[in-house]
């Protein structure tokens, strides 16, 4: 359970920190706001796009290691 | 106005629904299957299931409608109301199926042992799925009043007949297959209309949406503390979803703990692939209907946006298609609150005696009575978005705090959590009683109120942990229910087995 916890805890700081460092890139560099591809500013394609992938991708990341903490405990349940 | 064609979608849609809800209705015969469709249902179907409930009136109509209004800085609602998923399959996903509870209440008694604390739980189940049901049959006058013109409390009226025969007809089990179908409807209905206007916005020379501070990040002048909002805003969104109780409900549908969490994951995908779109929706609306960026009116730019941009036939036939997807939302959201709110009802708070399905269906009359009947009183000033936002902040400083302690931390002892669900409910509803009142509009004191979550979810959580902390010695929880909640179903079995 405690390895449980510490994944847990692991995916929210880096959501945390991830979703923490988007505004404060707007602020390190003012050019990256206006900059644009085609005819979508960058912020709005960050925001409204890359963000959902992302998501999918933690989340695929999480029930694997999950999967695999419960593996482990599993065998060490049973050896005894 | 669309007129025909949309009275028509709307028709078809209920027509289907009936048709698929009357199609589940031989298996529905006890309790079980009423509440939690006999936890037979695997996770593509159940995740089908969860958006197709999920996604709601706020999402079909309300998001488009507050990126025009406020810009870049509301398409945090959309990430936060997935990334809501996140939390919720990283914290309580796996172990709230393995407590082998029905509902939130059955939980709380089952791991702190009070019957005080599950009424108070069943409660705030039924506060929050009134307060997420009202927009639902808001939104439903509305879109019918926009496209036919007909008083708003009859598309009101039309939502809850529909809503109440549903339910008290088949329970969670035909709701499931009706979810799914729900969820499919409202993906193409968002995508197709988005995808033809663009190309209209195309062809026309691509006049620039993105202009003035409405395209830039945390500029709006009309906000006096942008990045205090939007965080406030991500942290409702993000742990308000897990207090959901028609999003809960199905979590407890799933075979066991791994499909609970393959569920969420499933959830994150197909929501992402809907939320694409109702930026578009706004983005256009800046060029083509700028006269809907009032808040009264911004909740009608997606229905109204084809007829806007493309008069003739075609327009029309786009917005019926919308119309018709929009009406699946309502009718999907409020048939699984309704759900959610009659089971605690009847199983908690009306009828001393457990589970029967005659209280059932009388629980289910009431659960989506008195909202309708709000909705219609409220009228206008309810907004869409707003009102479902509200609904996120309570879950999330009440029912979060209990899930979250109650799973991981075996310190928390029913004194604490009664103390943490009484703060947070004081203080996060004080807030949308304040705001609504108008208390005040200026600077932080409106910041604070309008977005409360950022101050009542910690102060909910601190208030959970010093409860507990200050119990006498003998209240003190171990950690012997958590390791039932944590280890894998087959070690469980092998157990019982050996």
């Amino acid at each position: 359970m405690r390895s449980q916890l510490r994944l847990s805890l692991a995916l929210l700081a880096g959501l945390a920190l991830v979703l923490g460092a988007v505004p404060v890139l707007g602020a390190v560099s003012p050019r990256l706001l206006h900059d644009r591809v085609g005819p979508v500013p960058v912020p709005w394609l960050v925001l409204a796009v890359a963000a959902f992938p992302a998501m999918l991708a933690a989340g695929v990341w999480y029930v694997r290691a999950a999967e695999r903490t419960e593996a482990q405990f599993e065998d060490l349940v049973r050896r005894r | 106005m669309i007129g025909l064609p949309a009275v028509v979608a709307v028709l078809l849609v209920v027509g289907a629904t009936v048709v698929i809800g009357v199609y589940g209705l031989p298996v529905s015969r006890t309790t079980s299957d009423f509440l939690v469709a006999s936890r037979s249902v695997g996770p593509g179907m159940n995740a089908s299931a969860i958006c197709g409930e999920y996604l709601s009136a706020a999402s079909f109509l309300g998001v488009a409608a507050l990126v025009l209004l406020g810009g870049v800085d509301l398409l945090w609602l959309p990430i936060g109301y997935t990334a809501g998923y996140l939390v919720l399959l990283v914290l309580v996903a796996a172990p709230l199926r393995r407590s082998g509870a029905y509902t939130l209440p059955d939980f709380a008694e089952a791991r702190l042992g009070s019957p005080g604390l599950r009424r108070a739980t069943a409660a705030l189940v039924v506060v929050i799925g009134w307060l997420y049901l009202l927009p639902q049959f808001h939104g439903a006058g509305l879109t019918l009043a926009t496209v036919t013109g007909a008083p708003q409390w009859m598309g009101t009226a039309v939502l809850l007949g529909v809503v109440v025969a549903i339910v008290t007809a088949g329970g969670m089990r035909s709701i499931t297959f009706t979810q799914a179908f729900q969820y499919a409807l409202k993906l193409v209905a968002i995508t197709v209309p988005a995808l033809v206007l663009v190309g209209v916005w195309h062809h026309r020379g691509s006049p620039d949406p993105f202009t003035g501070y409405w395209a830039v990040p945390l500029a709006d002048p009309r906000q006096a503390h942008p990045l205090y909002a939007t965080y406030s805003l991500v942290l409702a969104t993000f742990v308000g979803t897990m207090g959901l109780p028609h999003v809960l409900v199905r979590f407890y549908t799933n075979p066991d703990g791994r499909a609970a969490r393959r569920t969420a994951v499933a959830v994150i995908g197909l929501l992402g692939l809907f939320y694409l779109w109702p930026p578009v929706y706004a983005a256009l609306g800046r060029v083509y209907a700028p006269q809907l960026a009032t808040p009264a009116r911004a909740d009608t730019l997606v229905l109204q946006l084809p007829v806007l941009m493309l008069p003739g036939m075609v327009g029309r036939l786009l917005g019926a298609l919308l119309t018709a997807g929009a009406f699946a939302a309502f009718l999907s959201t409020a048939s699984g609150l309704t759900v959610s709110v009659a089971g605690v009802l009847s199983q908690d708070l009306v009828t001393r005696r457990r589970g029967g399905v005659r209280e059932f269906r009388l629980g289910a009359v009431v659960a989506a009575v008195v909202p309708a009947v709000a909705a219609v009183g409220l009228g206008d000033r309810v907004s869409l978005a707003s009102a479902v936002g509200l609904a996120f902040a309570v879950a999330a400083s009440t029912l979060c705090p209990l899930l979250v302690l109650g799973i991981w931390w075996a310190g928390l002892t029913a004194r604490g959590a009664a103390a943490g669900l009484v703060v947070g409910t004081t203080t996060a509803l004080a807030a949308v009683v304040a705001t609504y009142a108008g208390v005040s509009s200026t600077g932080w004191p409106a910041v604070l109120l309008a977005e409360p979550a950022a101050w009542t979810v910690p102060i909910a959580f601190a208030a959970a942990v010093v409860g507990s902390l200050t119990s006498p010695r003998g209240a003190r929880g171990s950690t012997l229910p958590l390791l039932r909640l944590h280890a894998p179903e087959s070690l469980l079995r092998a157990d019982e087995a050996g």
